[in-house]
């Protein structure tokens, strides 16, 4: 009888033990609370900071939010509770003149500066590489602007102006790294499938990367290629292309190459956005333990990246062909030197 | 008799300041990259007036010689050119691009962003320093905006599947400023430039492309001479030597460059209706844009692509001696 209850009360234990451990996977079907909205919040205030100088949004919700510092720290540490930092140069970089004939209608630019907005936000977002990205269409010489992108634009108050036309000034005085990607011979896109993109304005169209407007960024809704009013910038020389060939531009597994074990996934995981994310989760469900809360924000930020088109994924496409990449100290770097610059060391093995 | 003449000297007084305050400024602001420079063509100087977007293609000054530009992210700002520090800055809806400023102190300011109203132009008032309005249906990217006769004129190149480089010229009612599409050409062949002088208007049609075409070529570009208020074509230049690259209007003549086969630039200065060619100069390099003509200095801005980079200088030319007396570079690496 005694062994009878001991054996009892073994399985008993084992019963409530086994009901205790949490199983290896998150319950998916389980919302994340308001750990997304959240995330976005934060990360929006940060850019709305950085924009205007002002950071009191992100003060408040870090007082709401923030008891124990985990958030601050992170922002601190991400360099996100200051304005934009200044260019390493006040040199130009040194890219022809776009009245020389040395582009072409259907040439992708992609670029990274460390005093603009875009490259701020993607800093945040993706850590390395390249941070803005556009498509040449040759107006003639009398237009200056010339390259169609979309900029990031917290002042717009839902009025809309994602789609917008770049000068050459733009890009040469705010950046520290511009390279220009071609098709081969033939194959660029033509002022048809630019105009096309061009015609969208004929609804407002609005920036958003990571989110739709509510949420600015990092709502981690991932914005369709096709959808004709949300914009970003490399989603502009992506959709010209889609229209172009009829089939996208990029690797749709770039971040994800090897099912999440390669050293772009790792760098993903170190952004701010991915971590802000983790910490709200941590938050929000004190009883998930960590690896829950980082399995979560990896399908989150799969799903997104799954369907967004970055800059880097435009500069790693086998259908364009580096021209030139050029610095403010020199008009044509090697790939090697091109590589260092942006940091895609930490993308090899 | 005396408390008359204190009152004629001070009537003297207020009518001078005024007057020196309307008329135009003895210097002419420009900006590179940022630094923002007044150009004196008397004293063959340059010096720096402060500092505003580093990409801000052009500066303007009102008519209490502070001087307006871009700032980030959206902002119309003004410098004080004494102290070189910021003394006012309008909040626009979109980016700006390039701007204007009339003698009444109203500042036209382009942008680049496609709305579903087309590109948009605001409108600020710089003496109160607030933004009057934005105006819209605007189907194209500028490529000129002048004042002239009451009106600003804005010449832009058509985007979209339906006019992708067309010209078309706006005229806006300074007075109400009301925008109305003024001259349509689907030409694609040409920009429009323009320059005005009193009662006329003269839009350019400079070569879109390089032109390969012959001396005298009507691919060279041509010059319309227009009433500035109803538009009515007076008279229409074809006889180009070379690919026309600018234009300069002023009262007693208008002056026009040609870029020649060595690169170097070919002004011609004729009288008002184009119907005789004054002068003949040459000028050493491009000319990428002009300042102004005063006291018989012509200063202007010449830009070249040099492996890798863009150096700009500026340059002060003795018109009537034909002769270059000063050049500045400004430099494309600072």
């Amino acid at each position: 009888m005694k062994g009878t209850l001991a054996w009892v009360c073994v399985l008993a234990l084992l019963a409530v033990l086994s009901a205790c451990q949490p199983p290896v996977s998150p319950p998916l079907d389980e919302e994340a609370g308001d750990a997304e909205a959240k995330a976005a919040a934060l990360i929006g205030a940060v850019m709305e900071g950085k924009a205007t100088g002002d950071f009191g949004a992100v003060e408040t919700i870090l007082a709401q939010d923030d008891m124990q510092g985990e958030l601050r720290e992170v922002l601190a540490e991400a360099g996100a509770l200051a304005g934009p930092t200044a260019r390493s140069t006040e040199q130009p970089v040194r890219i022809p003149w776009l009245g020389t004939g040395a582009f072409q209608t259907g040439d992708v630019l992609v670029c990274r500066g460390s005093g603009t907005l875009t490259s701020n936000l993607m800093d945040l977002v993706l850590v390395n590489g390249y941070a803005h990205a556009g498509i040449y269409q040759d107006l003639g010489t009398g237009v200056d602007n010339c390259i169609l992108s979309a900029d990031v634009d917290y002042l717009t108050e839902g009025t809309g102006e994602a789609l917008n036309y770049e000068s050459w000034l733009d890009w040469i005085a705010k950046n520290d790294v511009i390279t220009l990607l071609r098709p081969p011979n033939g194959l660029a896109a033509t002022d048809a499938e630019m105009d096309a993109v061009g015609d969208f304005r004929d609804g407002h169209t609005v920036y958003a990367f990571l989110g739709y407007p509510g949420a600015p960024v990092g709502a981690f809704q991932p914005i369709p290629r096709d959808n004709p009013d949300y914009w970003y910038c490399s989603k502009v020389p992506a959709r010209v292309y889609d229209l172009a060939y009829g089939v996208p531009l990029e690797d749709l597994d770039f971040h994800w190459e090897n099912h999440g074990s390669g050293p772009r996934w790792w760098v993903v995981r170190q952004s701010l956005l991915y971590r802000v994310y983790v910490v709200y989760l941590k938050l929000m469900k004190p009883w998930w333990p960590l690896f829950w809360c980082a399995y979560k924000a990896d399908l989150a930020l799969q799903g997104v990246l799954a369907e967004l088109v970055t800059p880097d994924e435009l500069r790693a496409s086998g259908m364009l062909v580096r021209q030139f990449s050029a610095t403010p100290t020199s008009d044509s770097i090697t790939e090697a030197e091109e590589a260092a610059l942006l940091g895609w060391d930490t993308y090899q093995d | 008799m005396r408390s008359f003449a204190a009152l004629l000297l001070l009537l003297l007084c207020v009518v001078f300041c005024f007057g020196e305050a309307a008329e135009d400024p003895s210097v002419y602001p420009l900006i590179h990259f940022g630094q923002v420079f007044l150009a004196d063509p008397a004293r063959l100087e340059l010096r720096v007036a402060g500092e505003l977007s580093p990409a801000a293609p052009g500066v303007a000054a009102d008519p209490e010689g502070r001087l307006w530009g871009r700032l980030e992210p959206r902002y119309l700002a003004a410098l004080d050119p004494a102290s070189g520090r910021l003394c006012a800055r309008v909040k626009l809806p979109r980016k700006p691009y390039n701007h204007l400023i009339t003698p009444s102190g109203k500042a036209y300011v382009t942008h680049s962003a496609l709305t579903k109203e087309g590109f948009t132009l605001s409108v600020v008032d710089t003496r109160r320093k607030v933004l009057l309005r934005e105006l819209t249906g605007i189907v194209g990217l500028r490529t000129d905006l002048v004042p002239a006769a009451g009106f600003v004129y804005l010449a832009v190149a058509g985007v979209g599947k339906e006019n992708s480089r067309h010209c078309y010229l706006y005229q806006i009612d300074e007075a109400t400023d009301r925008i109305r599409e003024a001259l349509h050409s689907k030409d694609k062949g040409f920009y429009w430039k323009l320059a005005a002088a009193g009662e006329r208007l003269y839009l350019g049609w400079l070569p879109a492309r390089d032109a390969a075409s012959s001396v005298g070529s009507t691919a060279f570009g041509r010059v319309e001479v227009r009433d500035a208020r109803s538009l009515e074509l007076l008279r229409s230049w074809e006889r180009a030597p070379g690919p026309l690259r600018a234009l300069y209007a002023c009262p007693e003549q208008v002056l026009l460059f040609f870029e020649d086969q060595a690169g170097n630039t070919e002004l011609w200065v004729m009288d008002p209706l184009l119907s005789a060619v004054l002068q003949a100069r040459q000028l050493a390099g491009p000319v990428a844009g002009v300042l102004g003509l005063r006291a018989g200095i012509l200063t202007y801005l010449d830009r070249r692509f040099e492996t890798g980079y863009t150096e700009v200088n500026l340059c002060f030319y003795e018109l009537g001696a034909g002769r270059e007396l000063k050049r500045i570079k400004l430099g494309g690496a600072r």
